[in-house]
């Protein structure tokens, strides 16, 4: 039970990440177009965020001794995507007044973007290692399970995203009630106590890579 | 030893990947004795482009990975029209003064010994069309005496493609300012690089030091909400936008379909401005398909119509050899106008005048610029199965099969243009199928054409001899026949406005059509 919860938050976090990046091209579109370079930004910022997300994560990790943090982590992530229709494209529509011309300019758009709520569901996956750990013999079994199940949540995102949410949503309507779905997970690992493993290592395996990424 | 066989297996694996490259985007690979010769590749961020000539057939092409865009005939070529030029003084605006003929750009080699010159004559249908922008327009006709030759409209284009709408328009508006849009620098300078005409209409200045041919490399999008507007706020709007920008996978880009998008272009647009859109769609859906592209083209019209650019009139393009002509569930390209002022056959009486009056290419005549080609097709469904192949292919292989077909049936309007032979011989369909593949077995082509492996489902091989001066004047004569009919309007297509309407037809042809917007910018999604 308590190790189908765990699955189930990598598995909506990394759909809500993914779900944006594909999203957040649509967003960035109306100002700064459709070239190379937009998709460019948008890649590697998400790309970036993880990365800072992963070392801040476990550091997060090394701390916790239940998934309170993570309860906070997620429930921030959520809040942000629930403003993000409230800010996002007057934002977006402004800077593209002041700096359109500029090849920086959308790498800038999608930093001010994305960092936040990508690198805050960045910070998940190290979590919930030190949460699924157990036993240091499955060690390799258990965190590649949990990147496993992160990344279907991806494949998830990027798919359903395209498929189903962009036919029958706004981009407004989807990252809302992502941010929505996001709140409720985060709220509910602040109600419902899980405690780390007492033989957990110091440190969790911080040099697994890709673990969130599509 | 492991460490060996394993070297020899990735050097295996890495010299077979570059041997084998895909054949049709490599150069020398297309350079085989055939038809078709390959005379530049370049690799874009966006696409693999390629031109493709065709002197047999008559035709070049810009081909984005192997989707053809709109091609371009390579007779009567600049050269031929600088000939003429002599004698025709209506010409005159086309061609370089004596001795100031341009040259190629320094440092630049042509691939081949050869150089395709084009001049402004157009294999494809819809491009032949886009002269209604400015025969529709009440002022600038006005404003020049009812001569189109005279009118000084300015024009941007969102989507270079090959050039050839571009020579199209400045073919026949010689005082046209014209601006092209498009997202990939790599189009702009093959354009450049081999199309000499465009090439020297960018450096041409109208009478007050406009250029005649300005080149934006920018996101249409972008270019239209600060670079346009700011022309506009300026005293420059523009008369006509013509909108013929898609992705290499047919598509047209979502944030270039949406009501914002269209409400900037609107605020570029002189009063009596309007906008062309091409738009690859179709009426309604076949009957059991899930196919959404009359959504496409519904969504088009709708959101004209929501941006105050109200009056839409859509003008389905066709061809009269085409076997199934106006069959509403039929892709294909159509020319969407849509503008403030009434653009109805009654409303606009005096544009559809001169829509019928218009001949384009009036200087060009018939018989001399010709391709003939044979095509297959499945008479029970009225569709083409196949692409079409260059007679020469098969005349060359079997010179008596001309002789062995019947002349083919009339057109559908009962003209008799195109001239069309036919046969329903299964057996000479597959041995022309042999043919084929013979030639991809031989590696004289690079692939079959598309559809042939499919032969055994067509009912007829046609060979039809298009004359490509005749064919620009049937498409726009038929064109105009077809859109007359009041079901070609935008309200009878798509229903009435929001808010008071006017409602003329009780049930819209395409009903539902989306709104798209940029929360709902889905014009590629519903491309299916």
């Amino acid at each position: 039970m308590r190790l189908m919860a765990l699955y189930l938050t990598s598995i909506v976090c990394g759909f809500c990440m993914m779900a944006l990046e594909i999203l957040g091209g649509r967003f960035i579109q109306p100002a700064f177009g459709s070239s190379i370079d937009v998709w460019a930004a948008i890649i590697s910022v998400f790309i970036l965020s993880l990365s800072i997300g992963y070392v801040i994560g476990g550091r997060i990790a090394d701390r916790a001794t239940s998934n309170a943090p993570l309860g906070w982590v997620i429930t921030i992530a959520g809040v942000l995507y629930c403003l993000m229709p409230w800010y996002g494209m007057p934002f977006m529509e402004a800077l593209g007044e002041s700096i359109h011309t500029a090849r920086w300019g959308v790498l800038l758009a999608a930093l001010i973007l994305y960092l936040a709520p990508s690198l805050l569901l960045g910070t998940v996956s190290p979590i919930l290692v030190k949460l699924v750990f157990t036993n240091a013999a499955h060690v390799g079994r258990t965190t590649g399970t949990l990147y496993a199940i992160g990344s279907l949540g991806n494949v998830l995102g990027v798919l359903i995203a395209d498929y189903l949410l962009l036919v029958y949503f706004s981009l407004n309507a989807n990252i809302f009630w992502m941010g929505v779905i996001l709140c409720l997970l985060g709220l509910a690992h602040m109600a419902v106590r899980v405690q780390a493993s007492s033989s957990a290592p110091a440190s969790g395996p911080e040099s697994a890579v890709g673990g969130g990424v599509a | 030893m492991k460490v060996i066989i394993v070297g020899i297996a990735v050097a295996i694996a890495a010299v077979s990947g570059y041997v084998f490259q895909d054949l049709p985007y490599r150069l020398r690979a297309i350079a085989q004795p055939s038809d078709q010769v390959a005379l530049d590749h370049r690799d874009s961020p966006y696409s693999n482009i390629t031109w493709i000539a065709s002197p047999n057939d008559n035709f070049l092409q810009l081909r984005f990975f192997d989707r053809v865009e709109g091609g371009a005939c390579l007779r009567p070529s600049w050269d031929d029209l600088i000939g003429m030029a002599a004698s025709t003084p209506s010409l005159v605006h086309l061609v370089p003064a004596p001795g100031a003929e341009p040259h190629l750009p320094a440092g630049r080699e042509w691939p081949f010994d050869w150089l395709p010159n084009p001049g402004s004559l157009s294999n494809s249908a819809y491009i032949r069309l886009f002269p209604i922008c400015v025969l529709m327009n009440q002022r600038l006709m006005a404003a020049a005496g009812d001569d189109y030759h005279a009118t000084t409209p300015r024009i941007m284009v969102v989507g270079l493609g090959s050039g050839i709408g571009i020579a199209t328009l400045a073919y026949h508006f010689p005082k046209a300012a014209i601006t092209v849009v498009d997202i990939d620098q790599v189009v702009v300078d093959m354009v450049r690089d081999h199309f000499p005409m465009l090439h020297w209409l960018g450096e041409q200045k109208l009478a007050d030091g406009t250029p005649r041919l300005r080149f934006v490399v920018r996101d249409a999008r972008q270019f239209i909400r600060y670079d346009a507007a700011r022309e506009a706020a300026a005293g420059k709007p523009y008369d006509v936008v013509i909108l013929d920008a898609y992705t290499s996978g047919s598509t047209i880009p979502p944030h270039l379909m949406t009501k914002e998008f269209y409400g900037q272009i609107a605020q570029v647009l002189e009063p009596h401005g309007m906008v062309l859109a091409n738009v690859i769609g179709c009426y309604s859906e076949e009957s059991g398909s899930s196919s959404t592209k009359h959504l496409v083209l519904g969504g088009a019209i709708r959101t004209f119509r929501a941006v105050g650019l109200s009056e839409v009139w859509n003008f389905p393009v066709m061809t009269m050899e085409d076997p199934g002509a106006f069959d509403p569930t039929r892709q294909r390209n159509n020319i969407v106008i849509a503008s403030r002022q009434k653009m109805d056959p009654s409303g606009n009486r005096a544009g559809w005048e001169r829509l019928r009056a218009f001949v384009p290419y009036p200087e060009l005549k018939g018989g001399q610029y010709i391709s003939t080609s044979y095509v297959l097709i499945d008479t029970n469904n009225r569709r083409y199965i196949s692409a079409t192949v260059p007679a020469s292919l098969f005349e060359q292989a079997d010179p008596s099969l001309r002789s062995r077909l019947k002349a083919g049936r009339t057109t559908t309007d009962g003209s008799q243009y195109p001239k069309m032979w036919e046969t329903d011989d299964r057996s000479e369909i597959a041995k022309a199928y042999r043919v084929l593949s013979d030639a991809v077995d031989k590696r004289a082509i690079a692939r079959l054409p598309r559809g042939w492996e499919d032969y055994e489902q067509a009912t007829v091989m046609r060979r039809s001899e298009t004359d490509w001066a005749l064919a620009a004047q049937e498409t726009f004569r038929i064109a105009v026949l077809t859109a007359k009919d009041p079901m070609h309007g935008g309200e009878a297509l798509v229903g009435e406005m929001e808010g008071p309407g006017r409602a003329t037809m009780p049930t819209p042809i395409i009903p539902d059509a989306p709104l798209f917007t940029d929360q709902r910018p889905n014009a590629d999604i519903f491309n299916n």
